[in-house]
């Protein structure tokens, strides 16, 4: 099929098997290697992307859902060779060890505040619940993502 | 393999009259996804029902509440009217998986795959729910409790396709809640799920309808427990009583030990939900 989208707000226009993961789509077609494959069945949360705004796995969206959608990956937050503000946070606070899960967390804490940049601590456990640090950088994580509660994202 | 997109029901229908058999259907995928890593034979068509409009509604319709099959947890767990009226509904859909999951997985998907540990089958069932099924280009309307036959089995054939749920105008009279017990508070599978509603009148609960999932291999009422809950005044006395009710029918159909064991406690929480809603007398705040 020929799949037309948008990934981090260019337009794509793809062809490819309708039952291609968009995890695939994205590293090996597209050559963006940001979102990581970590389990490939919805546990782990390291190929968290945005579509439409929502956070969704990478590894369990195939090329037919995805017809006219926003995709946003962790190539999509940085503007002008400059980070974010939810990558600078965690930079400052630590919030990564190994780095594995680092793009799936900020894109979960990233949906997160897209809807509600006030959210309470138990808010932020709930979005973040389906991430796991295999490093358990769990605080760090939760400290970061409190600090850019209350504060406009750029 | 050719894809389908239909964007409402009668293009579906025509797909599947010139479809062959050799078809499969997505929607949320969440399942879907891992399933078709082992599938042994390649597929000749898939179709996407996630685009359908009629499949994505949550409105009521000639006196009962319509819920389209294509909506997905989070669209059930952030509906007001369901939030309100229907709140087991509410709370199974936000107890789900994680919020990527929920964000992706259909109610559709949750009933049509079956899983006995399926999260949506109990509140459904405790509804008196009924599913709608798209059946050779007609839409039949069958009671939740026919349509399960199995662990991952249903009365699906090859190319049907559940299209919603209408939950009975009686549902609304009650207070339902969901109570979810997995091994940790997130991200889990059931290994209880229980649905109760009940409905009070002058302190006496007046109906009380128990529905289970994970304890079999298909979600099951228990009017024992039903029937126990009945024509008293709510009180967590008569949750133990209940327990009791649940681990002897466990130990003498799946003889789950564990689950046997868990019971009274599964009972006494699940009651234990509807007391901040209630007053002193036992009604509804």
């Amino acid at each position: 099929m020929f799949l037309n989208f948008y990934v981090n707000g260019k337009q794509v226009g793809i062809n490819v098997a309708p039952d291609r993961r968009l995890i695939d789509i994205l590293r090996e077609d597209l050559e963006l290697t940001g979102t990581k494959e970590g389990c490939g069945e919805g546990e782990c949360g390291s190929c968290t992307v945005l579509i439409d705004g929502k956070a969704v796995h990478a590894c369990l969206t195939v090329a037919i859902q995805l017809e006219g959608s926003h995709v946003l990956t962790i190539e999509g937050l940085e503007h002008k060779g400059e980070l974010s503000k939810i990558q600078k946070v965690f930079i400052e606070e630590n919030a990564i060890q190994c780095g594995f899960c680092t793009p799936g967390m900020i894109m979960s804490a990233k949906a997160l505040l897209m809807n509600n940049p006030h959210p309470s601590e138990q808010d932020i456990r709930n979005a973040l619940a389906g991430n796991i640090c295999r490093c358990s950088g769990y605080s760090q994580i939760l400290k970061a993502v409190k600090k850019l509660a209350g504060e406009h994202m750029k | 393999m050719n894809a389908y997109k239909p964007l409402n029901l009668d293009e579906l229908k025509s797909i599947l009259l010139t479809a062959g058999d050799n078809i499969s259907f997505i929607a949320g995928g969440t399942d879907w996804v891992i399933n078709n890593r082992f599938r042994k034979k390649s597929l000749d068509c898939l179709i996407y029902l996630g685009q359908i409009a009629e499949m994505k509604i949550i409105e009521k319709r000639k006196g009962e509440l319509f819920i389209g099959a294509a909506c997905t947890m989070t669209d059930l767990a952030n509906h007001s009217l369901l939030n309100k009226e229907h709140l087991a509904i509410a709370e199974a859909a936000s107890s789900m998986g994680s919020k990527q999951i929920r964000n992706h997985a259909t109610i559709g998907g949750n009933i049509a795959n079956a899983s006995p540990a399926s999260d949506l089958s109990a509140p459904l069932m405790c509804l008196n729910a009924s599913v709608y099924i798209l059946q050779n280009s007609r839409i039949i309307k069958i009671p939740i409790d026919k349509f399960f036959v199995g662990a991952d089995k249903t009365l699906l054939n090859q190319k049907e396709v559940v299209i919603g749920f209408a939950l009975p105008e009686d549902s609304t009279a009650l207070y339902s809640h969901y109570y979810k017990l997995g091994f940790r508070k997130e991200v889990s599978v059931a290994r209880f799920g229980v649905a109760i509603a009940i409905k009070v009148n002058n302190s006496i609960v007046a109906d009380a309808r128990v529905a289970l999932s994970a304890i079999g291999p298909v979600p099951v009422r228990l009017p024992e427990i039903e029937n126990l809950l009945k024509h008293k005044s709510f009180s967590r006395q008569t949750a133990k009583e209940a327990g009791i009710i649940l681990r002897d029918y466990i130990k003498n159909t799946s003889g789950r030990e564990y689950k046997a064991w868990a019971s009274i406690g599964v009972m006494e929480d699940a009651l234990k939900m509807f007391l901040p809603a209630m007053n002193q007398n036992g009604e509804y705040l």
